[in-house]
């Protein structure tokens, strides 16, 4: 249980909010996640309102990247024709994030600094970088809890697999959200292989066991059994009251092996 | 009639619609209850004296401030408005507290002195059947029992060819309705009104009325409109704290229960382990069923004795056994309360029943629906604990109209199978239930014709059914009507809006009505236009000439209805029988239902593509209203075998919120198709109810489709996709 | 601290806590009860309002938030742009009980009136926020086809 909001500060600059955070304050944007904590009673805190910062709620499209704002809501990237167009794959699953209502309060960054935000391991696997206050970092090296000003998506490779597989059809928290780039070399093998897991209670991040049994090989040639030993390996899988870390490791080994014979069909 | 209701005034979609739990009053306190945290423990100490000084409050009630009855319920009082000095329960009442404001309510119940001693928890129904085990109630911890024999089972599974033998688990699961419980109550010069949503205004009264020490005659309750119930607002919830806060505070009162107190509190479907053993001969002829029934009633009685008598009773199906032997048994729990929901123990039966029924067709190799129909009890067989029956079920015709499932087969990643189902159930009360029900048909001051039925609008369309009904009995049209529910200060007592009855009670109950009403109608309008009331009939509009050509009535509504008020009183005959062994029903409705579902062989989660239900329905009156009821009770179905469960381990259920239970959303939705049996012999008992039986025959289809696709036996539901995924084996 | 925002375009004032939902201050403090609370947490669809013209659950907008704001509950829509889609829902049956229709009225609303309009397909899986246990959904399919061709 997080405190509730006692006092409410609205920064205006990106200066601003940072002094803010320094002095304890917790950002909020959408608040869509936070709020789920704070109990009807209890001892309150401050909470720095970031959506009075100008110019971070835009979404532009420059040269084959994306740059999104942190304030962009779900609902406003789920809408965006070029990311339909060329990261299709990203747009779907912002299908599968919350619903409608929820999505026209949630943020980009928000959805990113929770945590547990099904657009992590998406982003870590199409090697997203975050716009700080101290510049452009790699997703992963993000120190959390600290300010993120934007997401740049580089051009989407030419394998993209992302699926979040729920427990009913839509609006369903996450069993695993698992996504896979890669390019193809000349012999048509998979190279630079990035496969990321997260979702749910799921530890977000890179599966390197996964992208080393996977790089090189043909997309119909991975090992049975290889993709799975290496994803339970793993331990990034974590139980709740849903279902236990063994299934989603199953889980997400049956989709990216999937997802890879598919490619070699195609 | 196909298009939309009729506009009665019971509109959800006019702008400024409430439902009971909207309603505000001047001065109004809110009201927060003091709850136990723990599943099981003595009340040690419990001092309110601080919370009684904190701002804002009005009252605050303990057990030892209810001035009449201390513990309500239906078959025995076992479960106290407040408790005083044991809780059976997370979630239990213990004090509660009405203030100005709701945060000010809070802040008191936060001042509440609570001392527990916390106690062994009885988890579930088999920790309680445990030697040594706590005994919860005086009885001990059986609260109802059922047993039933005829033949001899060991002598039919002594010469079976085939014998199938398993338990099956069948889940806890909510009824999600989108208005959760509450209550307004507001004290007034003519006594209490309290607005709460609920199926029996007079029961309601009666019990409140008992606690209060009041003449029920200063109780009024107003049940209806329901923003949703499926069985959940079927027994007491908010209204008697709401009520007893409201008499000791003489100010209103509103106590609405958060979502969160709902799920630990609030009634749930009895979770059932049953176990069957059944056998047949080598051709397929059924032989012997040996069914031992366990239901977890939580932490009192509720509805649980009913539920368990109509599982024990339903434990048979539509089907023929020389050699039958059930035994039921209702144990008291510390998780939760079970109680009433749509299906209500037959459901849970017929998961178990008709999945051995296909695995012993498979056994002998005979094809399902062939099995079925070859062991079919005949239409006019006695009831399956012997009883005599108002009619038959006509399952056999429900049947007659199955087509055979086509194979499985594989999609991609999908595995897609179907399954068939055929069940019938009890319509209405077992003997000695409350089956009475009276309706009034009313001339109004203003000139309109009022129904009274004392049932309430669950969303099943009861009003827009009375108004059709009454008014093609009348020969007026349906929007001079006015359709008057579940008021104690106005409407007659119908008894419980439950068990799939309100269809055929308001339809008995019209009939047995209308002739008289006509009649009283015609004669006052015979003494005012000086001519013979045969020579006269009520149309639209009023009363006009028989055989006429004239374009408006003789003599309007309006004009007859000056003077005296005209009401009369009648009441639809129960449907009884005095036969057979234990709790019986003498009216069954059978359905029949194919399922088609893919299962996803990369997750293991199951997806509904399609149901079929066949409902024996006899003549329907709106094929809308029909299909709107079965498309509820698949969808419902469908959350049974394939998503919904709430699992209690330690006695604390898993979920506190709808992030933790998941209910199927429109993407879940799949196509329903409707074949209605209309044409069944007539009889005098009118149209059967559906609001229950979609549901009892889609989801032991749904099993059977799933078996059917996969070969895996849904032993435990919901289905869980780690299990099916364990099933199908590893990955390629 | 106290609210000022506009509420089925009336100008409203209210005392709230900071962290206080939208739904309460509707439901309890302005007695405007169209909105219901089915969870609190925004999985239900039950509270759905118009925030600024997006739909949005009530029960996730603290008090702060809605500062100078235009909100819209069900009953704040206008009925005669609305009475098409009402005549559609109520043929095809759309809703039973109607607990769940104030929520999914304001966002079926929001969704018809979305320039680009969502396709049939499309429109329902944007209503899987909004939940309804009576219906199975069946009629709001139906109505939803023919208002999203």
């Amino acid at each position: 249980m997080t405190k509730r909001p006692g006092i409410v500060l609205a920064p205006r600059t990106v200066a601003e909010a940072m002094a803010a955070g320094r002095a304890g304050a917790v950002f909020g944007a959408g608040l869509t996640a936070l709020q789920l904590g704070w109990g009807e009673d209890g001892p309150e805190g401050t909470v720095a309102d970031l959506n009075g910062l100008p110019g971070l709620d835009r979404i532009a499209l420059r040269g084959d990247r994306l740059e999104i704002g942190a304030l962009v809501t779900l609902e406003q990237l789920r809408r965006c024709a070029a990311l339909a167009a060329r990261w299709p794959a990203l747009s779907a699953l912002l299908s599968q994030i919350g619903a409608l209502g929820v999505r026209n309060l949630a943020s980009v960054g928000g959805n990113i600094a929770w945590g547990a935000g099904d657009l992590v391991p998406a982003l870590l696997a199409l090697d997203a970088r975050l716009v700080t206050p101290a510049g452009s970092i790699g997703l992963a090296a993000w120190p959390p809890g600290t300010l993120i000003l934007g997401v740049e998506i580089p051009p989407a490779p030419a394998f993209l697999f992302i699926e979040k597989v729920g427990f009913r059809a839509a609006f369903s928290p996450s069993l695993v959200t698992i996504a896979a780039t890669a390019g193809f070399d000349a012999a048509g093998r998979l190279s630079a292989v990035r496969i990321a897991l997260g979702g749910g209670p799921n530890r977000p991040g890179r599966i390197a066991a996964a992208e080393a049994e996977v790089e090189g090989c043909a997309p119909n040639a991975i090992a049975p059994g290889a993709l799975a030993a290496a994803l339970a390996g793993a331990g990034c899988c974590a139980e709740d009251a849903f279902a236990t870390a063994g299934h989603r490791a199953d889980v997400a080994a049956r989709l990216l092996g999937h997802a890879f014979r598919m490619a070699a069909a195609a | 009639m196909n298009g939309p209701p009729p506009r009665t005034a019971h509109d959800p979609l006019v702008p400024g619609f409430r439902f009971l739990t909207d309603a505000a009053a001047p001065g109004m306190l809110h009201a927060a209850v003091l709850r136990s945290p723990h599943p099981h423990a003595a009340i040690l100490r419990l001092d309110v004296a601080a919370a009684r000084a904190m701002p804002g409050v009005a009252v605050v009630a303990t057990a030892h401030d209810i001035p009449g009855d201390k513990r309500f319920g239906l078959r025995v009082a076992d479960q106290p408005f407040l408790c005083a000095d044991r809780v059976l329960t997370v979630g239990d009442p213990v004090a509660a507290v009405a203030a100005e404001t709701p945060a000010q309510a809070r802040a008191a119940l936060a001042a509440i002195v609570v001392e527990w001693q916390p106690l062994p928890v009885l988890a579930d129904a088999a920790a309680a059947l445990l030697p040594g085990a706590p005994v919860l109630h005086p009885g001990g911890n059986v609260l109802h029992a059922t047993a039933y024999q005829r033949g001899d089972v060991e002598a039919g599974f002594a010469i079976a060819a085939h014998i199938i033998e398993d338990v099956y688990e069948t889940p806890r699961q909510m009824h999600g309705f989108i208005e959760p419980e509450g209550a307004v109550a507001i004290p007034g010069p003519e006594g209490l009104t309290i607005l709460a949503p609920g199926h029996w205004a007079e029961a309601e009264r009666q019990v409140i009325a008992g606690m209060l020490a009041l003449d029920p005659a200063r109780v009024r309750v107003v049940a209806s409109p329901v923003g949703g119930s499926h069985g959940g607002k079927d027994q007491l919830h908010a209204q008697p704290i709401a009520a007893l806060l409201a008499h000791l505070s003489g100010r209103p009162v509103r106590l609405l229960w958060s979502r969160g107190e709902s799920i630990a509190i609030g009634v749930k479907r009895h979770p059932f382990t049953i176990r069957m053993r059944s056998a047949c001969a080598a051709d397929g002829t059924l032989l012997a069923h040996a069914v031992g029934l366990l239901a977890d009633t939580g932490a009192y009685s509720q509805h649980g004795p009913e539920v368990l008598d109509t599982a024990h009773e339903n434990a048979q199906g539509p089907y023929r056994w020389p050699h039958v032997h059930v035994t039921g048994r209702l144990v008291a729990s510390n998780a939760g309360n079970s109680g009433a929901m749509r299906g209500f123990g037959a459901l849970q039966v017929h998961t178990a029943l008709e999945q051995q029924i296909d695995r012993l067709a498979a056994a002998c190799g005979v094809a399902p629906l062939a099995f079925r129909l070859q062991n079919l009890r005949a239409d006019t067989a006695p009831g399956q604990l012997g009883q005599t029956l108002a009619a038959p079920s006509w399952a056999s015709l429900a049947a007659r109209r199955l087509r055979p499932p086509p194979p499985p087969r594989q999609e991609g990643r999908w595995r897609i199978g179907t399954g068939i189902a055929l069940v019938e159930k009890g319509e209405g009360f077992a003997r000695g239930g409350p089956n009475q029900a009276s309706i009034a048909l009313c001339l109004t001051p203003a000139g309109r014709i009022a129904v009274q039925l004392g049932m309430s609008d669950l969303g099943q369309g009861l009003h827009e059914a009375a108004a059709v009904l009454a008014a093609r009995r009348l020969g007026c049209a349906s929007e001079e009507l006015e359709v008057l529910l579940a008021d104690t200060a106005e409407t007659p007592d119908s008894g419980p809006m439950a068990a799939s009855r309100g269809t055929g009670i308001v339809h008995r109950a019209i009939a047995a009505a209308a002739p008289a009403f006509l009649a009283a109608l015609l004669d006052r309008a015979a003494l005012r236009l000086g001519q013979p009331a045969a020579t006269l009939r009520l149309g639209p509009g009023g009363i006009w000439a028989v055989n006429t050509h004239a374009n408006a009535p003789l003599l309007s509504l309006a004009a007859l209805a000056e003077g005296a008020p005209l009401r009369v009183l009648a009441s639809a005959a129960p449907i009884e029988t005095t036969t057979g062994t234990g709790a019986v029903h003498a009216l069954f409705t059978g359905c029949a239902a194919e399922a088609e579902v893919a299962v996803d062989c990369l997750t293991g989660r199951v997806v509904v593509r399609r149901v079929r239900l066949i409902p024996v329905s006899g003549e329907v009156a709106s094929y809308a209203g029909l299909r709107a009821q079965l498309e509820g009770c698949a969808s419902i179905a469908a959350g049974f075998v394939t998503l919904e469960g709430l699992p209690a381990p330690q006695g604390r259920m898993r979920a506190d919120n709808l992030d933790g239970y998941l209910m199927p959303t429109i993407a879940d939705a799949f196509l329903l198709d409707v074949d209605a049996v209309e044409n069944i012999p007539p009889d005098s008992l009118g149209p059967r109810g559906v609001g229950e039986i979609g549901i009892n025959a889609a989801a032991p289809a749904l099993c059977n489709a799933i078996r059917a696709a996969t070969g895996f036996v849904c032993r435990r539901l919901p289905v869980d996709p780690e299990a099916m995924l364990t099933h199908l084996g590893a990955a390629p | 601290m106290r609210v000022a925002f506009t509420l089925d375009g009336q100008p409203v004032e209210i005392d709230a806590a900071p962290g206080e939902r939208l739904v309460a201050l509707l439901r309890d403090g302005l007695d405007a009860t169209s909105p219901k609370l089915g969870c609190g947490i925004g999985r239900c669809g039950a509270c759905a309002v118009l925030l600024d013209g997006a739909p949005v659950p009530a029960c996730l907008v603290p008090a702060w938030r809605v500062a100078g704001r235009d909100v819209r509950t069900r009953d704040g829509l206008d009925e005669a742009a609305l009475a098409p889609l009402l005549q559609v829902l109520r043929e095809e049956r759309a809703f039973q009980c109607g607990a769940c229709a104030p929520g999914a009225i304001v966002t079926l609303a929001a969704l018809h009136a979305h320039e680009p309009r969502p396709d049939a397909a499309a429109a329902e899986l944007l209503m899987a926020g909004n939940l309804c246990r009576c219906s199975g959904y069946g009629g709001l399919r139906r109505a939803i086809a023919r208002l999203f061709r």
